[in-house]
């Protein structure tokens, strides 16, 4: 364990000790300097709003709920058409074998109190079963007539039954479950029910909106907008299915409530990061949401209150800005396909408050845009201690070979740098010592020692050549012959033991090249020769 | 040290070896405008300028070949001829000076 603990520092220490390329240590400084510039950049792009926007994720996480929240709506309401449908059905035609078995008509039956009752005996029967089906808050039907004409308010007072749930608020079920609200107290009576605090007698239609309209032609079926039940705190939108014979004599009026309580519950407000959500549903009347004639789902964390009406103040690519008395709300609509009376289209909408989801918004942005600067600081510090480091060894190196002190350490930090300062070392040594080979020195010595034999007239004339002289230049420079010239030379080429002016110059090239000239030179003779040789000239 | 030998058709120049005499004689170079009369007045200033133009070009010519065939003795400073010039050890010089200095040597115009 101890041996390969001690291999496993070993290569630790090899790996650290290898040397980083300048082109790898330049490359990472390139790549931080990009980073920081796309940081910049992406910051720049936060700030006025770019790719990183809130709204869209918000969009998003409105159009899921919606979506979610549109179906659940449309299925609850759906079903309670159906069931309102059927019961429009069943009791229609029950009450036309009624009067068809007693030989009356509807008309027939106001002021007939015995009659009436049981007609309402067989509606208790169908409004119990839909009401145990549905689950919905309230279930009624009225026939079209009243038990007393004589009194004040009868053409408005309809004999019917009206069954509510007690409580709409709790998922337990209480024995009895349903409560009398409007009907003969006998029904209660016989079926154990207990009456509304506010029971009644008959049905009032003057609270109905559109009542007269069904009453009057054969139209269908519509869920009319919140209205407050009479004498309660209670608020409700109502479905109201018209029942007529089969040779089309209006018999009256069944329905389904949907309690405002009912609604409140079945939709609670959902959490999200931008604030609470709010589901509602309501009448669209030039573009505002009638939310006073419709109904909201939990309002918790909102100011929502379900008696304004709110009013679309703009609209971008994500979602509109609704207003109201109190504040502003983000929100989505969808069209919800359920008729109103008066043709009145319905919608349902997301709402979120403007200020928790502006907070958000800001939020979020100051978070990325943190991340981002912090990252871009990161990246241009990292690129500073990068070039510093980077350009640190480089100038010790220049330091040390300024110093001479490469081959002391010959540590470098860039296999590059390594390699220049050894070309540079190789350089500075001396040519006979290391890189001229052996039989180079030997004839250099030989050639040296060979000039050392010239007499200081010959001397004379090979400095000239020394110095880059040519033949033909040389009388005129030292004011002598042609032909004592030439005489010099064959004594200089006979002693140096070479053959000819060419192979005199290659070797005074070479001297040059090895920086050696100087073995050639004698500083007395020089000396004196170069003062003759001004005087002459003089 | 070079005498003008010159006439009005060629330049020619010489050298004489002040030690013994022997007289060098640089080749002749014709004149340009040689035996083409000058037919007025301004054309003989203008031959005369040319003339005087190459005989300046052909002295320059002249010298440079003498100072080819002469040497100047570092003792006396005189022109002197190959064969009146020697090679010595240390310093080339004259006959005459090299019998007075008693140098030895060997005349630069002997094989």
């Amino acid at each position: 364990m101890a041996n390969m603990l001690k291999e496993l520092e070993k290569l630790l220490s090899l790996a650290l000790d290898r040397k980083v390329t300048m082109h790898r240590k330049l490359m990472m400084y390139l790549l931080c300097l990009i980073l920081a510039a796309l940081g910049i950049l992406l910051l720049l792009l936060t700030a006025i709003g770019g790719p990183l926007k809130a709204e869209p994720q918000i969009s998003q996480v409105m159009e899921n709920q919606l979506s979610s929240m549109s179906d659940k709506v449309s299925e609850e309401l759906e079903t309670y058409t159906g069931y309102g449908l059927q019961l429009s059905r069943e009791l229609g035609q029950d009450i036309e074998d009624f009067l068809d078995e007693k030989g009356v008509s509807v008309s027939d039956l106001n002021d007939q109190p015995e009659l009436l009752l049981e007609i309402q005996k067989m509606m208790y029967s169908e409004l119990n079963t839909t009401i145990r089906l549905g689950r919905s808050s309230g279930v009624f039907a009225m026939v079209n007539a009243t038990v007393n004409t004589q009194i004040t308010g009868a053409d408005k007072s309809r004999c019917g039954v009206y069954l509510r749930l007690i409580n709409v608020s709790s998922n337990v079920i209480l024995s009895p479950e349903t409560i009398l609200f409007r009907g003969n107290t006998e029904i209660a009576r016989e079926n154990g029910l207990e009456l509304h605090n506010r029971w009644n007698m008959e049905l009032d239609v003057e609270g109905l909106p559109g009542y007269q309209g069904l009453e009057q032609s054969e139209t269908g079926y519509y869920w009319i907008s919140r209205m407050s039940l009479k004498n309660t705190w209670e608020d409700v939108i109502l479905l109201l299915v018209p029942m007529y014979t089969d040779t089309g004599e209006f018999l009256g009026v069944c329905g389904i409530e949907l309690n405002a309580v009912h609604f409140s519950m079945e939709y609670p407000a959902t959490a999200s990061p931008y604030g609470s959500m709010v589901t509602v549903i309501a009448p669209v009347e030039n573009g505002s949401l009638r939310l006073d004639q419709g109904m909201a789902g939990n309002t918790e964390g909102t100011w929502l209150d379900n008696a304004e009406s709110l009013s679309i103040i703009e609209r971008n690519a994500y979602y509109s800005t609704y207003r109201s008395p109190k504040c502003d709300y983000y929100g989505i609509q969808m069209p919800l396909e359920i008729p109103g009376s008066g043709g009145q289209e319905w919608a349902v909408a997301v709402l979120i408050p403007r200020e928790s989801c502006d907070q958000y918004i800001l939020r979020n942005k100051a978070c990325i845009m943190g991340v981002i600067l912090g990252f871009t600081l990161i990246m241009i510090v990292f690129a500073w201690l990068l070039s510093k480091k980077f350009v640190r060894p480089i100038l010790e190196s220049f330091q040390d070979i300024r110093e001479g002190q490469q081959t002391a350490h010959g540590n470098y930090r860039f296999a590059e740098l390594e390699e220049l300062c050894r070309w540079l070392e190789k350089k500075g040594k001396s040519p006979e010592a290391a890189d001229l080979p052996p039989n180079m020195v030997e004839l250099f010595e030989h050639f040296a020692g060979n000039v050392k034999t010239l007499t200081p007239a010959e001397y004379n004339i090979f400095q000239y050549y020394m110095n880059g002289y040519e033949v033909a230049q040389i009388p005129t420079a030292a004011c002598i012959s042609m032909s004592t010239v030439k005489k010099h030379n064959g004594n200089i080429y006979r002693k140096l033991e070479i053959s000819s002016n060419d192979e005199l110059m290659m070797y005074l090239d070479l001297f040059r090249r090895c920086d050696c000239i100087e073995k050639l030179q004698r500083d007395e003779m020089a000396d004196a020769s170069e003062t003759e040789t001004g005087k002459q000239m003089n | 040290m070079l005498v003008d030998c010159s006439t009005e058709d060629k330049f020619q120049f010489s050298i004489t070896c002040e030690e013994c005499g022997k007289v060098w004689k640089s080749p002749a170079i014709v004149f340009s405008k040689a035996r083409i009369p000058p037919a007025t007045e301004g054309k003989k200033i203008v031959y005369a300028t040319i003339y005087g133009r190459e005989k300046k070009n052909a002295q320059m010519k002249a010298l440079k070949a003498g100072e080819k065939s002469f040497s100047r003795c570092p003792i006396c400073h005189r022109w002197v001829c190959d064969d009146c010039f020697m090679v010595c050890e240390d310093l080339d010089m004259c006959g005459q000076c090299a019998e007075k200095l008693n140098e030895k040597g060997s005349i630069v115009g002997k094989i």
